[in-house]
């Protein structure tokens, strides 16, 4: 799916990102945006609103990457509230930041690493560990099949993941989804 | 603040979800949250593409403030009516518009009372649901962003809004019926 239905963790994502003070995020695996926007309104546009500036994007402060590889999934919701989109695999678009030196103080890994096979999955945390400063991974607590929807393959299931297996700090865990802190 | 509480947001999305609407009125929208979370959560027809087409719950946003209105706005809402939320529902009450859930999320504190108690009456005239969420504690806000209208005013009780509390915290509690 391009978000994760329980959004019980999301506050928990929200304080971690208050509390890390991004001024560059990538989000990887974006889908429909739902996390980009709260992170964009609740604490770029929140601060903005508080030092007395606008809601509007000309006194926004975090630059917000999003890397999503499915385009049906880009909405002109997601093309407002970030600043650059890639349309690409998301190793590819790694490697990619790899060479070209470009670095985030935080990565968004959201419902997305259960996409990938293990070696791939492990082989993009390694690269965001070398990347990005500070990377939040969330992943469904138990394995499930989710349901096929616009024909995107990549929406399949594939690997379950532990929160020792992704690493760094366990942040949240109930019965649907797990947020580790990298 | 044209904002929310995160904490509140599962809470209050999964009771519109329960819901079931067809329609939502999003009176004070602010930023758009919420008229987000309806058109992703409860709306979006996940098999197709974002698209008009492809929507079948009518959100409608009144924000008072011409300046929280952006193009995010214009991509979730079917309609957006720049206009008091009080001044909206009086100049309604008689025209036969109905809305099956009325969103009052972080605004009725923003109302001395009688106009606030004139906001809850109105909205039960007009709608099947309604969600108001309001702050715990009463806290000073002045004018955000040179917005009169943000001042607090007043503070409410659960029984004063009526309905079932479904969320609290020490920010803010959201009453639903």
């Amino acid at each position: 799916m391009p978000f994760n239905p329980n959004i019980k963790h999301i506050p928990t994502i929200i304080d971690l990102v208050r509390g890390l003070e991004p001024k560059t995020i990538v989000d990887l695996g974006m889908g429909i945006g739902m996390v980009g926007y709260l992170i964009r309104i609740l604490v770029d546009v929140a601060n903005s609103v508080w030092d007395g500036r606008t809601v509007h994007m000309e006194d926004w402060s975090m630059e917000i990457v999003g890397v999503e590889a499915y385009d049906k999934y880009i909405t002109p919701v997601q093309i407002y509230i970030y600043d650059r989109i890639y349309t690409q695999d998301i190793y590819d678009f790694l490697l990619e930041s790899e060479q070209e030196n470009r670095m985030a103080d935080l990565c968004l890994f959201l419902d997305t690493i259960e996409h990938m096979e293990k070696a791939k999955g492990k082989a993009v945390l390694k690269l965001t560990k070398k990347l990005y400063s500070h990377t939040i991974v969330s992943t469904p607590t138990s394995f499930y099949e989710p349901k096929k929807i616009m024909d995107n393959e990549l929406d399949r299931h594939v690997s379950h993941w532990s929160a020792k297996e992704i690493g760094g700090s366990l942040m949240y865990e109930d019965d649907s989804t797990t947020v580790c802190l990298r | 603040m044209p904002l929310s509480n995160p904490k509140q947001i599962s809470a209050i999305t999964d009771q519109i979800c329960r819901m079931s609407p067809t329609s939502v009125l999003d009176l004070g929208c602010g930023c758009g949250t919420f008229g987000f979370m309806t058109r992703v959560f409860w709306d979006l027809d996940l098999t197709k593409p974002w698209e008009q087409s492809s929507r079948h719950t009518k959100i409608v946003a009144v924000e008072g403030f011409e300046g929280y209105i952006t193009a995010i706005h214009q991509a979730i809402y079917d309609e957006i009516y720049v206009e008091n939320v009080l001044d909206f529902l009086e100049r309604i009450q008689d025209t036969g518009t109905r809305y099956d859930l009325v969103l009052l999320l972080d605004i009725l504190e923003h109302f001395m009372k009688e106009e606030g108690q004139r906001v809850l009456q109105l909205i039960d005239n007009i709608s099947k649901h309604r969600i108001v969420s309001t702050p715990v504690n009463f806290y000073a806000q002045g004018a955000v962003m040179g917005n009169e209208l943000e001042r607090h005013l007043s503070l409410w009780k659960p029984n004063e809004i009526g309905g079932k509390e479904i969320y609290r915290d020490g920010i803010t509690f959201v009453c639903a019926k």
